[in-house]
């Protein structure tokens, strides 16, 4: 059987190989084609190439002494800002030109003089071919066209309509920064810049996507970011060859190291301060146009138990909320499993007046402990998921009936038992203390409270060995994922379990910042003002 | 694919006697009784089941017509015969896990022994070591029948009962675990405790009080009075928070002393050919009630109430070693104190250990001390 497997396997490998073959290189009409001098011409050739769409606007115009120019705009309309085209565009060359003493403006034979003495607009670059020009007005660019001129304008007019900073709503915090990245890439960046000002922050910026061609942008702190690392980044970013790229989980899927896992390896956060801090740290982020979430690599399981409050407060209280949360994903893990086994395999394992208790609430349910406990839990994704997709107007009955229906009728019905619900309803909500993790371990749940039904607390040691081994197994980047725990790195702990004290982090993360660990001077402590020696004299 | 091959693997190899009980399908048997029989090939057995259907929080106050509990009567030719014959008569299976009492009659304890009735209890995987032995006056299934205050089921109470014996010391709590430990020891006695019921009123309520004595053949030869008891908790360390009640020397009143902490130490000693044990009793007490006036500021006084506590502990013991001489069973676990330091010597004197024991000359070193008046230094009474 295995034989037989093992060929059909190798059959739909081959196939694989060929079709890759035989897919022909990306379409691209306009490959390396240059403008024309003659205006006219290249009207045409650029109609040629974007067809009839009305939002594609040529705007022919003449201006010059004596209007002896002939030129022609091209832009996206909606995409552009009309008044930057009216008044920095369009004024200056018909109107400001004619104030000029004549004899000041040389025949003019290229653009540049346009350039430098006409255009009164921030970024200006000048484009010879289709491609670029439709590429830059596409981006929400203007393309100045002049009859003649070997070469046109790209000037930067963008300006279509985009949801502001606002507060981001997974990621809350009462003590932090407020904003969020938007879907707009340049004001990400910019976040990103308001957070560094440092001219070592590198923005590198590509394309991906063959047709909805994606602005991405990798973001890096050179010298603290490690070279092999930026190199991997961009090698796995570059070999991504797809439609599509329309939210930041495309690249994420593309360029993760375990696709298989449960697990994401990639990050993603969508605060600023969230993704510098990870910057700082010797982390890359890559931001993608129109996704409110920047990714960040290399990832470590950790990360999902680390809030961005953890920082801002006071070290006593993060560390122990980080020890909740590490509590609330075992338990959002374990729970249901663990009443399932007990519950039907080490009744012995419960004290008396307990086990009491809980036969007295199990008493008269017609399920199976592990049914029920399948049932309550799909009930309370179905519950989560409407209550997430639903419009917002139909959403509150969602938790009646969550409360009425499922939590006081199903009881009083005798169809549940009370302390299954409340189990099953802690677990859910303690599953959300790991926001990163929450996919994950719901469905680890699940697989967890299956194998505690057919073999018991046996089936749940097996089920956590194979996570652990799992977990042990993968890498992000290169850097192990359980990393500080596995491998050990002792330095690393201060930001684990615990979150100590800003004073005493005094290196970046071990295996992350390589190339300059170093991240402030070990003598940080504050301490009241030793009394002046000549003074005391 | 290793990882899921393997869980596949173990899954069909572990398959086989793998017992899955849904909570629903299992009767907990809190306690069970052992009466004797007319006929005497058969064994009675009372297995008291939580009843969950009257236990209901608002039922908790059921009349006695329908008590949260069950008592099922089986009878069988063996303790397992008698439990699975149950299934016969119960709908669900006896579950032993949180098994909390075996009570054995004393008739049953006196003329058949208790051992055919253990092995269960051991050899079994469900029931648990720490289960509570006791021996009841009269019939067995009666304790389990009689009227239980605060805590809705007999077993249960009872249990609670022999959790809190080290407030008074008068009652002895041995579990499955000592009771053996006791029996695959040299020579030492297996006791356990002893228990009877009051009735006032129309009302059956426990009474734990004293100890059952066993020879090594696990037949009852006698019991320990509650003096008697504490002599033997004194002497085995199992007291840890009596109280010993004593006319003042000063006056004609009575003054309670509340043991603190207490240790012994038993050493046996071969002086001349001569065996001797030796016990070493250190104790702490405080002064926790007068009945009259007693000036604690008085230094000498303080001292003599202390010597007091010592001969009463003195007493204590001396009681329970002459029961234990009349009924020639070592109850202190003197032959394993001198198994353990002469090995050689105990081997000789091993099969005759019974004839032996009573005729030991033992020592007996009491030092106490009072510690404390506790809240008030004056007495309210003058």
């Amino acid at each position: 059987m295995f034989g037989f497997l093992k060929k059909k396997v190798r059959a739909t490998q081959l196939h694989r190989i060929n079709e890759k073959k035989q897919s022909p290189a990306p379409d691209s009409a306009t490959a390396g084609e240059q403008l024309n001098t003659d205006l006219d011409e290249n009207l045409i050739r650029l109609r040629e190439i974007i067809g009839s769409s009305p939002d594609m606007v040529v705007r022919k115009f003449n201006f010059g002494p004596r209007y002896s120019y002939k030129a022609a705009l091209f832009f996206v309309d909606g995409l552009v800002d009309k008044k930057i085209i009216n008044e920095t565009i369009i004024k200056p060359l018909m109107y400001d030109m004619h104030l000029l003493d004549t004899q000041q403006i040389r025949p003019m034979k290229d653009a540049s003089q346009l350039q430098s003495i006409l255009l009164s607009v921030g970024d200006v670059k000048e484009v010879s071919s289709f491609e670029e020009l439709i590429k830059a007005s596409l981006y929400g660019n203007t393309v100045l066209l002049v009859d003649g001129f070997s070469k046109a304008l790209d000037i930067d007019t963008k300006g279509w309509q985009a949801r502001s900073v606002q507060e981001p709503t997974i990621e809350q915090v009462v003590r932090g920064p407020r904003e969020g990245f938007t879907e707009t890439l340049r004001y990400n960046t910019a976040l990103l810049r308001r957070k560094i000002l440092n001219p070592n922050l590198i923005i590198e910026q590509m394309i991906v996507g063959e047709q909805t061609r994606t602005h991405i942008a990798i973001a890096y702190l050179k010298g603290v970011s490690s070279p092999e690392l930026l190199a991997e980044v961009r090698s796995r970013l570059s070999r991504i060859k797809t439609d599509a790229i329309l939210e930041s989980g495309y690249i994420e899927q593309f360029i993760e190291d375990a696709p298989y896992s449960l697990f994401s390896t990639v990050g993603n956060t969508e605060k600023p301060d969230i993704a510098a801090a990870r910057i700082l740290e010797g982390r890359v982020a890559i931001l993608v146009d129109g996704t409110p979430f920047a990714l960040t690599v290399p990832m470590l399981f950790i990360e999902g138990f680390q809030a961005a409050e953890d920082y801002y407060s006071r070290p006593y209280y993060a560390s122990f909320i980080r020890l909740l949360r590490f509590a609330a994903f075992f338990l959002s893990i374990l729970a249901p499993a663990v009443y399932v086994a007990l519950l039907t395999y080490h009744q012995e394992f419960i004290p008396t007046p307990l086990l009491i208790t809980m036969a007295l609430s199990v008493q008269g349910i017609p399920f199976p402990a592990l049914v029920e406990a399948i049932l309550m839990g799909l009930i309370f994704e179905i519950l989560r998921e409407g209550g997430i997709r639903l419009p917002q107007q139909v959403g509150q009955a969602i938790s009646i009936v969550g409360a009425l229906v499922i939590g006081q009728a199903a009881v009083q019905a005798g169809l549940v038992d009370q302390a299954m619900i409340i189990l099953i309803a802690f677990t859910a909500v303690s599953s959300f203390l790991v926001v990163t993790h929450t996919d994950a371990s719901t469905l680890i749940r699940f697989l967890l409270v299956l194998m505690a039904g057919v073999l018991g607390a046996f089936g749940i040691v097996i089920g956590l060995l194979a996570l652990l081994v799992h977990l042990a197994a993968l890498r992000s980047f290169g850097v192990p994922y359980l990393e500080p725990i596995a491998p050990l790195v002792i330095g690393d702990l201060k930001d684990s379990y615990i979150r100590a004290p800003w004073w005493t982090m005094l290196k970046r993360p071990h295996l992350i910042a390589v190339q300059n660990p170093t991240r402030q001077s070990d003598n940080l402590r504050p301490s009241p003002p030793q009394p002046d020696q000549t003074e005391a004299d | 694919m290793k990882i899921i091959s393997l869980f596949l693997c173990l899954s069909i190899a572990l398959s086989g006697c793998w017992d899955k009980n849904e909570l629903t399908s299992l009767a907990i048997t809190t306690g069970v009784a052992f009466d004797t029989e007319e006929s005497e090939e058969d064994i009675q057995m009372t297995a008291q089941i939580i009843n969950l259907g009257t236990l209901a929080p608002a039922a908790v106050q059921s009349s006695i017509a329908n008590p949260p509990y069950w008592n099922l009567k089986t009878r069988g030719k063996t303790v397992f015969d008698c439990i699975r014959n149950a299934t016969m008569q119960s709908p669900k299976k006896l579950y032993w896990a949180h098994n909390q009492i075996i009570v054995f009659s004393e008739d049953l304890a006196r003329q058949e022994g208790v051992g055919e009735y253990l092995d269960f209890f051991f050899r079994d995987a469900e029931p648990r070591i720490s289960i509570w032995l006791l021996v009841s006056k009269g019939s067995a299934s009666d304790i389990l029948k009689m009227d239980s205050k605060l805590d809705p089921i007999p077993a249960m109470n009872i249990s609670s009962l022999i959790e809190n014996r080290s407030n008074n010391a008068k009652a002895s709590a041995v579990d499955l675990y000592e009771f053996s430990n006791r029996q695959l020891s040299q020579a030492t006695a297996p006791v356990m405790s002893y228990i009877q019921l009051l009735s006032a009123n129309g009302e059956k309520t426990p009474l734990l009080s004293g100890t059952a004595v066993f020879n090594r053949d696990f037949k009852m030869i006698g019991t320990l009075n509650e003096r008697e008891t504490r002599g033997m908790l004194w002497v085995i360390n199992h007291l840890d928070n009596g109280l010993l009640v004593m006319p003042s020397p000063q006056d004609e009143v009575n003054i309670s002393i509340e043991v603190i902490s207490a240790k012994t130490k038993i050493e046996p000693q071969i002086i001349n050919g001569e065996l001797k044990i030796k016990i070493l009793v250190r104790e702490k007490g405080v002064l926790g009630d007068a009945d009259g006036f007693v000036d604690v500021l008085d230094k000498e006084l303080w001292n003599r109430i202390n010597q007091g506590q010592a001969a009463v502990i003195r007493q204590d013991i001396l009681l329970s070693l002459e029961q234990a001489r009349l009924l020639k069973a070592d109850i202190f676990g003197f032959g394993d104190a001198v198994y353990k330091k002469y090995p050689r010597e105990w081997k000789e004197i091993k099969e005759d250990w019974i004839d032996i024991f009573p005729a030991l000359e033992v020592e007996i070193q009491v030092q106490t001390a009072l510690v404390r008046p506790n809240m008030i230094l004056h007495s309210i009474n003058k």
